[in-house]
């Protein structure tokens, strides 16, 4: 198996040759298989790939990221192949950010490639991260924080030997995802699509109204009803945005 | 019989394991299949090591040797390896 393979998962093929590929980022900890679900609802030249990064599922021993350049260069270069031809990223939370750095590596490498970035339950760039920190939080605090947050079930929360192997994964991506700030001079070439759960405590309107300012073509900010894993609980909703943009973006 | 464990049988593991994933939901159909390329996740592997020690004993599939060797195969061979009864279906530990 190559290094490709365990880096990025393909979901769904396109019945006939993609129109475009939806390159999916999961949330912290988040597995790529969150997203097999859109599956059905996608539209049928769709191709739907999701991002395996290290420290979950097959890929649990491989090393982890502490910092945001390796983890940038590394899933850049393992999504290489797949950005010669037409794609939009979707990125929930913490994969939010990873989309929006990626989209902004794909622009300059494979130019007009990119269609459209997706953001979903992500602070803009310019906004400042809500505190008390988590990723500081004692390992009692932090799974009762994310227990709060509703992402995870609670059967996996609460079981102390899978947490003793996922925890260091998703405290490491949550840290990283606090750390994030506006890096860039300018925003991305392609239009971006912000949807925020109405009753999201992390990342709301108020968190993301200024994602339109990190475009230099259009922005937009979509509500969905929802918390802060409205991915999971509308993905319906959410997938019916996400072809309806595709579609315009090709006419 | 001697009050030595027997082991399973490895070959009657696959299939138990490869029905038990289909039942949960995954796409596994052969030995080299991955449990999380064919739709594993941390809650399905909660309940497949819970459905491991039903039929195979406490601690049958250790949590560290699903992630780390996720293979069908792999998988099987844990089992084998950590299995205190045979899983034969009317059989009991003794």
């Amino acid at each position: 198996m190559t290094v490709t393979d365990r880096w990025v998962l393909r979901l769904r093929g396109a019945e006939t040759s993609p129109r475009v590929r939806l390159i999916c980022i999961p949330y912290a900890g988040g597995s790529p298989e969150a997203f097999r679900a859109w599956s059905s609802g996608l539209a049928p030249d769709v191709e739907l790939l999701a991002v395996q990064l290290p420290g979950r599922g097959a890929r649990l021993r491989h090393p982890l990221y502490e910092d945001w350049k390796p983890l940038l260069d590394d899933t850049f270069a393992a999504l290489e192949p797949y950005l010669r031809e037409p794609h939009a990223f979707y990125g929930h939370s913490f994969g939010g950010r990873l989309a929006y750095e990626l989209t902004h590596l794909a622009e300059t490498r494979f130019p007009d490639r990119t269609r459209r970035l997706f953001v979903g339950g992500c602070r803009s760039p310019d906004v400042p991260q809500q505190t008390p920190l988590l990723h500081t939080r004692t390992d009692a605090d932090f799974r009762a924080a994310l227990e709060q947050m509703g992402g995870s079930p609670a059967e996996v929360l609460r079981n102390d030997l899978l947490m003793a192997m996922l925890l260091p994964t998703i405290r490491g991506e949550i840290r990283l995802a606090e750390m994030w700030q506006d890096w860039h001079p300018g925003g991305v070439l392609a239009p971006i699509t912000a949807v925020y759960g109405r009753d999201d405590p992390i990342d709301s309107h108020r968190e993301m109204r200024h994602w339109p300012r990190f475009s230099r073509g259009r922005g937009e900010v979509v509500e969905l009803a929802g918390g802060h894993f409205f991915m999971t609980s509308h993905g319906p909703e959410l997938v019916h945005i996400i072809n309806t943009r595709l579609e315009e973006d090709d006419g | 019989m001697t009050d030595q464990v027997t082991r399973p049988d490895l070959a009657a593991i696959q299939e138990w394991l490869l029905g038990t994933c289909r039942d949960l939901g995954l796409r596994a159909t052969g030995p080299d299949d991955d449990f999380f390329e064919t739709g594993g996740t941390s809650l399905t592997a909660i309940k497949l090591i819970a459905k491991a020690e039903e039929r195979y004993g406490d601690g049958a599939l250790p949590p560290d040797d699903l992630f780390t060797q996720s293979s069908m195969h792999g998988i099987a061979a844990s089992i084998g390896r950590n299995a205190t009864v045979t899983g034969t279906p009317g059989e009991s530990r003794a």
